[in-house]
């Protein structure tokens, strides 16, 4: 039974897949003069070079942790997208320790992002405590904050930062010491995977195999259960939020450690929102998260190829996105056809 | 702080804070409609930007600004007829189907923009059509008064009779009734014979419409043309907006007025040598402080009621 609901599932999925694509390649006819080529370099493309593997690891390595920073809050019922804001937030925090001198490359990117963790985890306690103590909106609390965190964070790098021999917003360049290093040659792979494997593994065991985590997935099922379970409400709802912000902040500053130099986020990265998408497609489970966060930069970095050999611009690929969420974060979706299979299957066996 | 009290004294800021809340007004209407009917619609930015680029770009291609309009209503209500199908015929979750749409709005308006302009951030180029703006005769002519209510985009007059018209509709129609009985409790509407689904999607169509009207401004009267996201929140604002209301569609503008005033004051606080960084963000302060108060309030309430 449980095996046939899993199957479902992976069907479900696929047929989400294909009737995005399908939409995707209607869009394509219309607009574009190479539909075909098109199509097939936002297919194929990354298949074709190391490197282009490697653009879709490293472009998964931040949705991933934005995805898992979300996923713990959806799991809880926490309707909070605070990741993107945290995620810019903690990318200032991260540049300003990464530019200060450090003398061992071991010690340096560890201090960053455990410092960038900590404070992305006590920016995400604000909502958590508010929404905890007084019941207040966090969705609303959550992108507010969004907004304040972007304009302080560019008020910082601006004020305090800011590079004057680069134009536009830019914080000095990150100490060689601060960086993260590639692992893997011919690629810009980065270490970063090895903390994002890192932080997998320990959600899932947190989540599995702790009571913390039982409390958590019950609470997802029945909002009422902390209470029950003798786990006070209050502080089941601080520490996911905690850990979910400690997590986009360690994204963030993994990102900027690992891929770039400097701080040039002149606009909110829209990471933080990718990761809801991650959340919904992976079902709120790490290692599925890290699945969607690989199928979407796959399809990211197809699109990416496409725009800049085609005429279509990059945005496609949000299509490609959204109906596949849609089709798969509803409950009924081909549901009608799999209840039929399931009663003719019943029938067959009384009969 | 003496001169900030100045400018806020002064007739062109209340001309300013009517200029800023008309988005803001609509997004807590539509939230307000889809609210009353049970149903959270955190799709109204999504809408809403979606509309402002479908209504500017109409107004380009027809050269009216008023067929504009007419399309900028239909996107948004395309978008609602898509987000109750998701929600109420697949049972997708209503937060997540919204944040779905919002992602793919903000993106799909911008790859549109793209094939369309060449521009992926405004499309200034295209010479579109703005709403007119209305001078009211005798209004015109009172000393204060005039300066303040006169002379706006035909938009912010709708704005005011949709307050009205939504008040009617919400407590002297049976549509309206139903929508808050539905919202209620839907099994116990459905057990007197109110089909819900259809009441929902209404209620959603017609949510989908008053958050197209705030977009439509915002391409088409407060600017005269679409840029990337340019909604910037207005309509989670309008959602803030209408749960400070309490389900009172007058309280509910008068917070969008009171959100309004703080989106003005932050317009009119750049004139000064202040980071304007940090003076953008005050209308996003004072909603966070504004929810967070509200919720202490009901807390208590509800914690003296149980005593």
């Amino acid at each position: 039974m449980l095996a046939n609901e899993r199957i479902f599932e992976v069907v479900k999925m696929a047929a989400a897949v294909l009737l995005a694509l399908v939409l995707t390649f209607i869009l394509l006819l219309i607009f574009s003069a190479q539909p075909l080529e098109s199509f097939s370099k936002m297919l194929f493309a990354p298949l074709t070079k190391v490197r282009y593997m490697g653009n879709v690891i490293e472009t998964m390595i931040p949705l991933s942790f934005a995805g898992l920073a979300t996923a713990l809050l959806f799991r809880t019922k926490l309707f909070n997208l605070g990741t993107e804001g945290i995620f810019y937030f903690c990318g200032v925090v991260t540049a300003a320790v990464a530019t200060q001198t450090m003398s061992s490359a071991l010690i340096h990117p560890f201090v960053t992002i455990m410092i960038s963790g900590l404070v992305g985890g006590l920016i995400a306690l604000i909502p958590g405590f508010f929404k905890a103590k007084y019941n207040t909106n966090e969705l609303v609390t959550s992108l507010m904050m969004n907004s304040i965190l972007f304009g302080l964070g560019l008020f910082i790098i601006k004020n305090f930062m800011q590079a004057l021999d680069v134009p536009g917003v830019a914080s000095h360049l990150f100490q060689a010491t601060a960086k993260l290093p590639v692992i893997i040659p011919s690629t810009r792979i980065h270490f970063g995977i090895v903390i994002l494997i890192i932080t997998v593994v320990a959600l899932q065991l947190m989540l599995f195999h702790t009571k913390l985590g039982y409390t958590i997935r019950m609470t997802g099922l029945n909002k009422n259960f902390a209470r029950y379970s003798g786990m006070n409400a209050f502080w089941l709802f601080l520490v996911v939020h905690f850990i979910s912000g400690f997590i986009g902040g360690v994204g963030s500053s993994v990102e900027l450690l690992g891929m770039y130099n400097r701080f040039q986020w002149s606009a909110l990265p829209g990471l933080g929102f990718t990761g809801a998408l991650m959340a919904m497609l992976g079902r709120n489970h790490p290692v599925g998260v890290v699945a969607a966060a690989f199928a979407i930069s796959y399809l990211r970095t197809g699109a990416d190829i496409m725009a800049r050999t085609t005429d279509v611009p990059v945005e496609i690929v949000a299509v490609v996105e959204a109906v596949v969420v849609l089709f798969v974060s509803s409950q009924y979706f081909l549901r009608k056809y799999h209840e039929r299979a399931l009663i003719k299957k019943g029938g067959e066996q009384s009969a | 702080m003496l001169d900030v009290l100045n400018i806020m004294l002064t007739p062109e800021f209340g001309f300013t804070v009517i200029r800023v809340v008309v988005p803001i007004l609509f997004a807590a209407l539509a939230a307000y409609i889809a609210n009353s009917a049970g149903i959270a619609n955190i799709a109204i930015e999504g809408m809403m930007l979606m509309a402002a680029f479908v209504g500017t770009v109409t107004s380009a291609f027809t050269q009216n600004a008023w067929i504009g309009l007419i399309a900028a209503c239909l996107a948004g209500m395309v978008m609602a007829a898509i987000l109750s199908y998701f929600t109420l015929i697949l049972k997708t979750n209503n937060i997540l189907g919204g944040i779905a749409l919002n992602l793919f709005s903000s993106s799909f308006t911008v790859f549109l923009l793209f094939i369309i302009t060449g521009s992926k951030g405004t499309s200034a180029t295209l010479s579109a059509r703005s709403l007119p703006k209305v001078v009211i005769p005798i209004l015109k002519d009172i000393p204060i008064l005039g300066r303040i209510f006169s002379g706006h985009n035909v938009l912010a007059y709708i704005m005011f009779a949709a307050v009205i018209l939504v008040y009617l509709m919400m407590y002297q129609t049976p549509l309206g009734l139903r929508m808050k009985a539905v919202g209620k409790d839907p099994h116990a509407a459905e057990s007197v014979g109110v089909n819900v689904i259809r009441i929902k999607t209404i209620a959603l169509l017609l949510s989908g419409l008053l958050a197209a009207l705030g977009g439509a401004y915002m391409s088409m009267g407060y600017l005269s043309f679409f840029t990337q996201n340019m909604t910037a929140g207005r309509g989670f604002i309008g959602l803030a907006a209408e749960a400070m209301g309490m389900g009172n569609v007058w309280l509910v503008t008068l917070t969008a007025f009171l959100f309004g005033m703080f989106d003005a004051l932050s317009n009119a606080l750049q004139l000064f040598a202040l980071p304007s960084e940090i003076i953008q963000t005050i209308p996003y302060v004072a909603v966070f402080v504004g929810i967070v108060a509200y919720s202490i309030y009901e807390y208590r309430r509800m914690k003296i009621k149980g005593e």
